[in-house]
């Protein structure tokens, strides 16, 4: 077990250094000049020369990939071309913001998602079930952004119940005020956010409990006269919670890097907001590094959810034994 | 999992698959108004209007899903717009499924360290976060209709070819390929016509879905300006054409939306029951 950990923690490693030295290599290879935007005739050639020298940007290819190694290694990321700020403090902040929307969109889901599933589940081929199946593919047919602008055009323009982006209003003071004026700015970013998930959730669930319901065990415990609820919440319940966990590794990517889209459309001031900026401003040091986030988030997460299947799953520990 | 996918059990014809039923009627009628949209568009999609009377009309019998900023008729941008994301996620799904379905059966049937090399590269695709790579490739170098095509079926293919990898590694040590072998074919010919035609099946179930994934994504690439690029229209751009005048102009971004899901939906209909009709439980 020990031994294949540690080999899977070793491929992880390479992994993340194979993505990041051609992440590297795409983004110097692309047109375009960061410096670009300091060519202007009232800017002398010298000072573009100087700022070029201050990035770091005259040296060899080969010697700014071996500094930007070293810096990530110590989780420096070096200056934001656009921002003029450590990467490693614009990214923390953003990647704050992001935490707050993505923690409560995948809470959100969760409950809903399994409620929604084991109901499903336990009503097989009735009408509810069939609603409730029909109702989750629409659910993630339907575009988020267009869900998104449809959303604040009835609620935040036509009704004006709920702001239409940003994080907080611009004078709240502290206070419960200010957790009343953010969890206003959550509503509907969270609810769209959430949405497909949902859909992805509650299919999940429903397969698990049809599976668990139909094994052995469960029978015994039918035929022991056992109480529905009780075989419900006790025996299938729990198994079919099980494979639900090992999921929570695979939603990592999307914990960390935020939601592209909702973030931009929404104004929120988050990790994949700051990532759409950045390459369109061609700032190759926070590009990098959101994309480093974004390589470790979506490895270790797959390592985790190996890990926990095995926690989870005593007969998967026992196999890997043998 | 991989012996489920060589039983395919026809148990339900489509007279009693609903959800088959939906999803073909929705995408018939709608692959019907895009491929004929010179003959359903009532306008040139990139024709503009009188600037003084044209833009901006609500919905009437002359413009029925009203005009844009340009004085363009939405119904048709609409319509020759569906044409092109249709064809572009439908050119996405076949590429990525073609590639996906040789690589994974070249791996398993060379296997050794050939295999583990291809599996190791597939690893590192996988790990290369999906959305990065479109954002900066396509923003950095110049956004077409065929580089899109390129970029987005780079990224689909992975989840196709170990689907098949996993495949040929059980039908591999079958007699009939033993068989083959003993009668000397070469390897291509044995990868070609006996072990792929056998799992192609259960991959062809999976387009559907796939095609309505990258339906999404694409739209919401042409959404944010990375995607197709203006004044090509697609449904993505004409939503995003529509987002600046939301308050006053709500039909502009509202009608290709419902399009967007309607196919979407269609698709997902045909491949869930797809998968019913083969009782397939893919993963």
């Amino acid at each position: 077990m020990i031994a294949f950990i540690s080999k899977r923690i070793v491929i992880s490693l390479v992994l993340i250094l194979a993505v990041m030295t051609f992440s590297f290599v795409l983004m110097h290879m692309a047109p375009g000049d960061p410096t670009a935007m300091y060519i202007r005739p009232e800017i002398a050639p010298k000072v573009v020369e100087s700022i070029r020298h201050q990035f770091g940007l005259d040296q060899s290819l080969w010697q700014q990939y071996v500094r930007w190694i070293k810096e990530c290694s110590q989780f420096e990321f070096g200056t934001s071309f656009t921002h003029l700020r450590p990467v490693r403090a614009i990214l923390t902040e953003a990647l704050r913001n992001t935490l707050q929307l993505t923690l409560i969109a995948f809470l959100f889901q969760m409950v809903i998602g399994i409620l929604l599933g084991i109901y499903a589940a336990i009503k097989e081929h009735s009408w509810q079930d069939q609603a409730i199946q029909s109702g989750l593919l629409i659910l993630y047919s339907i575009p988020g952004f267009w869900l998104a602008l449809l959303a604040i055009t009835l609620f935040s323009l036509k009704l004006g119940w709920l702001p239409s982006g940003q994080m907080q209003a611009i004078n709240t003071s502290g206070g419960w005020h200010l957790w009343l004026n953010r969890i206003q700015h959550m509503i509907l970013p969270v609810i769209i956010l959430s949405m497909p998930f949902i859909a992805y959730t509650a299919r999940f669930m429903r397969e698990s409990v049809l599976r668990i319901l139909k094994q052995d065990y469960i029978r015994t415990a039918f035929s022991y006269g056992l109480p529905k609820r009780r075989i419900l919440g006790r025996y299938v319940l729990k198994n079919a919670l099980m494979p639900q966990v090992t999921l929570i590794g695979l939603y990592l990517p999307f914990l960390f890097g935020g939601a592209v889209v909702i973030e931009h459309i929404f104004a929120w001031p988050g990790v994949g907001r700051i990532t759409v900026n950045a390459i369109f401003s061609h700032d190759f040091p926070l590009i990098l590094a959101s994309n480093f986030i974004a390589t470790v988030t979506v490895v270790v997460g797959n390592l985790i959810s190996d890990m926990l299947y095995a926690v989870v799953d005593p007969r998967i520990r026992h196999q890997s034994h043998a | 999992m991989s012996t489920l996918s060589l039983t395919i059990n026809y148990t339900t014809t489509f007279r009693d698959n609903w959800q088959l039923q939906t999803g073909v009627i929705i995408l018939f009628v709608l692959i019907v108004l895009t491929i004929g949209a010179n003959i359903f568009a009532t306008y040139d999609p990139d024709a503009q209007g009188d600037l003084l009377q044209d833009r901006y009309l609500s919905p009437s019998t002359s413009h029925i899903f009203g005009t844009d900023k340009f004085g363009r008729d939405v119904f048709s941008r609409v319509l020759y717009g569906g044409r092109l994301s249709l064809m572009l996620a439908i050119s996405v799904v076949v590429l990525s499924l073609i590639f996906g379905l040789l690589y994974g059966g070249v791996a398993a049937y060379a296997g050794g360290w050939i295999d583990t090399a291809m599996m190791r590269l597939l690893d590192f695709w996988l790990a290369f976060p999906a959305i990065f790579l479109i954002m900066t490739v396509v923003a950095l170098f110049r956004p077409s209709p065929a580089s899109l095509v390129i970029i987005l079926s780079a990224i689909g293919w992975m989840e196709t070819a170990r689907f098949v990898r996993a495949d040929v590694l059980t039908l591999k040590n079958q007699e009939f390929i033993i068989a083959a072998q003993c009668l000397g074919y070469h390897p291509l010919r044995i990868l070609l016509h006996h072990l792929l035609p056998n799992c192609w099946a259960p991959v062809l179930a999976t387009a559907p879905l796939k095609v309505a994934e990258m339906i999404l994504l694409e739209s919401s690439l042409s959404f944010l300006g990375i995607g197709i690029q203006p004044p090509l229209a697609s449904w993505g751009t004409i939503i995003n054409d529509g987002r600046v005048a939301l308050f006053d102009a709500w039909w502009i971004s509202l009608f290709p939306g419902v399009f967007i899901m309607l196919t979407v939906i269609g698709f997902n209909f045909l491949g869930e029951g797809l998968r019913r009709k083969s009782k397939l439980n893919s993963r």
